[in-house]
């Protein structure tokens, strides 16, 4: 089964280990922030089980960034999806990788504010949260535009110039 | 902050301040190229996480350098104008002697750029932070730190020392500090990222963290490896683990 990938930030998905407040189990408001909904639907990306595409696809996702930084992400199991009742449909992602826009994309639809707040219970509890470093996620777009899956005049005029300050 | 002994009681000057339990200086000597300064003014107990600022002593010539003793002891403003006007911001009380006056434009400056970065960090709280996006905050934070360069640091520093500041914004200020390109804050930038390794907010030691992977600069292996001890939570463990990794391959021997 592949899996979900929705970026988020770590910090807001800390538990009460370290949130004083935070009893456990529960999860913070800010952690819902990372699932900002357009018209009921959420974007996410599928990722193979055995991760051979996940490198690709947090490039696509650097893609559409204005600077270089680190992404962080959340990859949960597709059959969550179905546990959870939530529905989805394929559409096109919006980052500079074609291939894996018409590929790897998908929509959660129809979501209420209940599903959604499961679906981020379900990331804390079932999910893994994993960091790509700003150094490897700079490597990894270099190294699409070197084998041309990414176009470099396609990226944000800030990360050109980072990426040209780098080869300098 | 470099954590190397000279001799038994010889310490770099980066040393002091993780070295010393702050009782006394005159005990100690700043190391400063094949120079040893000696402070004798003793001053009160701090707490370990008193601070002081020494962005500047990298810029001092040898010309500069000169010895104090008791009876010269202003002489110390001379060589570390930050070092007291900085100092003064946390705990005046430790002062060895009184502010210099050719510190008080750096004061002034320092004042009045804190009420700009306050607004700023007022303004922020209606902003939705996405990492590699740039916002408001982050634009004009970055374009009053390249204007006013280490003041501006200063008066940072306060309001993320500020256990009343919004935790996310002063997050998000750290990360900023390990973006911007500029030599002349770059030292005190390194500096209060180490500091806030300590933060008793795991939100702002992630901040400080991801901060120092941006400057990737291995000098600062040795507070991470002391955050990576003291870190009780896991995941920002494993997270700090990877940063050091990172700092790591920068090493000579790599």
């Amino acid at each position: 089964m592949p899996l979900v990938l929705r970026k988020i930030k770590k910090a807001k998905w800390y538990k009460n280990v370290v949130v004083p407040w935070l009893k456990k189990g529960e999860l913070q408001a800010d952690a819902l922030t990372d699932l900002k909904t357009t018209n009921n639907r959420l974007s996410v990306w599928l990722v193979q089980n055995d991760k051979s595409n996940l490198d690709r696809i947090i490039t696509a996702l650097a893609s559409t960034c204005e600077y270089l930084t680190n992404i962080d992400f959340a990859l949960l199991d597709q059959s969550i999806l179905e546990q959870l009742d939530i529905k989805w449909e394929k559409t096109k992602g919006d980052s500079h990788d074609d291939v894996i826009n018409q590929t790897n994309h998908l929509d959660l639809i129809e979501l209420t504010a209940t599903k959604l707040y499961q679906f981020a219970h379900k990331i804390q509890t079932n999910g893994t949260m994993t960091r790509y470093l700003e150094k490897k996620v700079i490597n990894l777009v270099i190294e699409a535009i070197r084998i041309g899956r990414i176009a470099k005049n396609r990226l944000n005029e800030k990360i050109q110039r980072r990426i040209r300050d780098i080869h300098n | 902050m470099r954590l190397i002994s000279e001799q038994n009681d010889r310490y770099r000057v980066e040393d002091i301040f993780t070295h010393t339990d702050h009782k006394s200086f005159s005990k100690y000597f700043f190391f400063y190229p094949n120079y040893y300064l000696t402070l004798s003014k003793t001053i009160k107990k701090t707490e370990p996480d008193k601070h002081i600022f020494f962005s500047k002593i990298q810029l001092l010539q040898e010309q500069d350098i000169i010895t104090t003793d008791e009876n010269r002891s202003n002489s110390y403003s001379t060589i570390f104008p930050f070092y007291f006007t900085c100092f003064s911001y946390f705990d005046n009380s430790t002062l060895p002697c009184s502010i210099p006056s050719q510190s008080s434009t750096i004061e002034e400056d320092t004042a009045s750029t804190e009420n700009q970065i306050r607004s700023l960090f007022e303004f922020a709280k209606d902003e939705f932070f996405e990492d590699g996006m740039e916002t408001a905050f982050s634009k004009n934070l970055e374009t009053i730190i390249l204007k006013h360069g280490i003041s501006s640091i200063v008066a940072l520093s306060k309001i993320v020392f500020d256990k009343q500041s919004n935790e996310e914004i002063v997050s998000e200020a750290l990360r900023l500090l390990g973006r911007i390109q500029d030599q002349n804050t770059y030292n005190i930038r390194l500096w209060l990222l180490e500091q806030n390794l300590k933060s008793n907010s795991a939100r702002i030691r992630d901040g400080a963290l991801l901060g120092l992977a941006s400057l990737d600069d291995p000098h600062s292996i040795p507070s991470m490896k002391k955050a990576i001890q003291a870190e009780t939570y896991l995941e920002l463990r494993e997270d700090m683990q990877q940063v050091l990794k990172q700092l790591e391959t920068l090493l000579p021997c790599h």
